[in-house]
């Protein structure tokens, strides 16, 4: 049959891996700390016709190759770490990292997750944790007597809080943060959690502020770094390769039409 | 049978191979560096009509040295009688075949992806990537860091500087520069030369498929005159429109040859059936 029908499926395949992609991002438009990522493609293997250099006539070569080309696929889906925008929450225990860097989580099963979601709560021990209940890790625990409009967390990941009737705050723990060699190689989970993978190298853990690792602000959120706009174009480049690789195809079926109607 | 029948179905095979083309085209379409091929068709080498057994002419017909100098004729564009008992009516062309599948290398359109380790050539050149199989070359420079540290392609598989070997990137990324050269600079420091190589002759370089190229036996790189730009990406220079109309000309193209085929069919037909009819 036609290569071309299994070439420009190949083709309409891609472009609906690259919706996917795009819809996720779309849906991830208002998620804190949101990355986003973005389909790549490769071409498929080469068929070669005729090698470069072959013999063409008593003396002379070709000079160039004959090649057919079997379509294209998905070769990777690159997560775009660049800065989020900021969101002004006025709450004490929402905080962002400005610059590289993700805080560490406790998952339940006991390994550590990472995220750059930063809207912590205090559970019922006290204890700073994610909206799914993930304690931070170290973890932090604001004293009983301590009001919690009197929690502040500096830029270098210092929390302090003040007791009721005391003047001065008190030191109650140190956030640490951590940066990977190769971000784009963690493994996200779901629920704004990243895993460690062998691409992503080891976490390096480190003060807020110092070796390059970002600075932490108090009562601010990072919001998804997702672009509408930007997202809207790669949706109608999308549809429109979708398209013109389902025109590939339907050519192709109705020229195989009429070769079978050749023979009457 | 019919001469004809032939030659219709080589043009129907070659719109075919074209449309094979197209479609790899269109599938690249969103491939980053993706360079269009584009199919060039020629004519078959034509044959020379005799007329043989001509009572005016004697000679033998299986005479080589006579259909040489008809053919020398036919260079010359006249008509010959080669006066061995074959006049030579003229020439007879038996179809298109594909004579080349081009590379275009046309500079592809540029996206800004705002990521530092994303680049761009604009111009001649390929960056050098070393895999399993030897160094490749590519214009697709969506690199990553490897868990190493090491300039990777999307496959794992290192980019090379100028002295052949992996580059390696320091911990923090925040302030890796890569200069219009090549030139890569951390935090100030340098950490060596991005490879550019360029080909003189369009022959050296084959798709390997993976947005590869493989070099071919005395392929000879050379520093490239492009240059490198961070931050950027080079698309597919594949044109939507353009192959669109390629498609729809290729159809036609192939409809017509099968009509020339039915046709000819029916002749056949009609000289089988009727005049054979007993």
């Amino acid at each position: 049959m036609m290569r071309a029908l299994w070439t420009a499926a190949t083709g309409m395949t891609t472009q609906q891996q690259n919706m996917d992609v795009i819809s996720n991002n779309l849906a991830n438009v208002n998620t804190t700390g949101y990355k986003k990522q973005r389909a790549e493609f490769q071409d498929l293997m080469y068929q070669t016709l005729r090698q470069p250099g072959a013999t063409s006539g008593p003396n002379t070569i070709y000079p160039s190759a004959m090649q057919a080309g079997h379509g294209a696929k998905l070769s990777a889906t690159n997560r775009i770490f660049t800065q989020g925008s900021y969101q002004s929450t006025d709450n004490k225990t929402d905080m962002m990292i400005d610059g590289d860097g993700f805080f560490q989580v406790t998952m339940p099963d006991g390994t550590i997750g990472y995220t750059r979601d930063g809207s912590f709560k205090l559970d019922e021990t006290r204890r700073l944790v994610t909206s799914d209940g993930y304690p931070l890790e170290p973890e932090i625990t604001i004293p009983e007597d301590a009001p919690s409009d009197t929690i502040t967390i500096g830029s270098d990941g210092t929390v302090s809080a003040t007791p009721a009737g005391a003047d001065t705050p008190e030191e109650v723990g140190q956030i640490t943060v951590v940066r990977f060699v190769n971000p784009a190689g963690l493994s996200a989970q779901g629920k704004n959690i990243f895993y460690q993978t062998n691409a992503s190298g080891d976490p390096i853990e480190s003060t807020p502020g110092e070796d390059g690792a970002g600075t932490i602000t108090q009562g601010y959120l990072e919001m998804s770094n997702v672009q509408v706009a930007d997202e809207m174009v790669n949706m109608i480049v999308a549809q429109r390769a979708y398209e013109s690789n389902s025109k590939a195809i339907t050519t192709s079926d109705a020229m195989l039409e009429i070769a079978n109607n050749l023979k009457r | 049978m019919l001469r004809g029948l032939y030659t219709a179905a080589v043009g129907m095979i070659t719109e075919q191979i074209r449309t094979n083309t197209i479609a790899n085209n269109l599938a690249n379409v969103n491939t980053n560096g993706y360079k269009k091929d584009e199919t060039i068709s020629e004519e078959f080498q034509s044959v020379l009509l005799h007329r043989i057994n001509d009572s005016t002419q004697k000679g033998n017909i299986f005479d080589l040295q006579n259909i040489d100098t008809a053919r020398n004729y036919l260079l010359k564009g006249t008509v010959a009688d080669t006066g061995s008992g074959e006049a030579v009516i003229g020439s007879l062309g038996r179809g298109a075949k594909i004579a080349e599948i081009a590379v275009i290398r046309d500079q592809g359109p540029m996206e800004n992806t705002g990521n530092k380790l994303d680049l761009a050539i604009t111009g001649q050149g390929y960056f050098a990537i070393n895999t399993p199989q030897g160094v490749r070359y590519t214009r697709d420079g969506n690199f990553y860091r490897s868990a190493a540290g090491q300039l990777v392609t999307a496959n794992n598989q290192a980019v090379l500087n100028t002295s052949g070997g992996a580059i390696n990137l320091p911990a923090n990324t925040d302030n890796i520069a890569i200069g219009a050269d090549g030139t890569i600079t951390a935090n100030g420091n340098s950490l060596g030369k991005i490879e550019l190589a360029g080909f003189s002759d369009r022959g050296a370089l084959l798709k390997e498929g993976d947005n590869l190229y493989r070099p071919q036996k005395g392929a000879n790189p050379q520093t490239a005159t492009g240059s490198i730009q961070q931050g950027w990406l080079e698309k597919s220079n594949v044109n939507v429109a353009r192959e669109m109309v390629k498609l729809i000309n290729n159809y036609r193209t192939y409809e017509a040859d099968s009509k020339a085929l039915t046709t000819q069919d029916s002749l056949l037909d009609k000289a089988v059936n009727d005049v054979g009819r007993v």
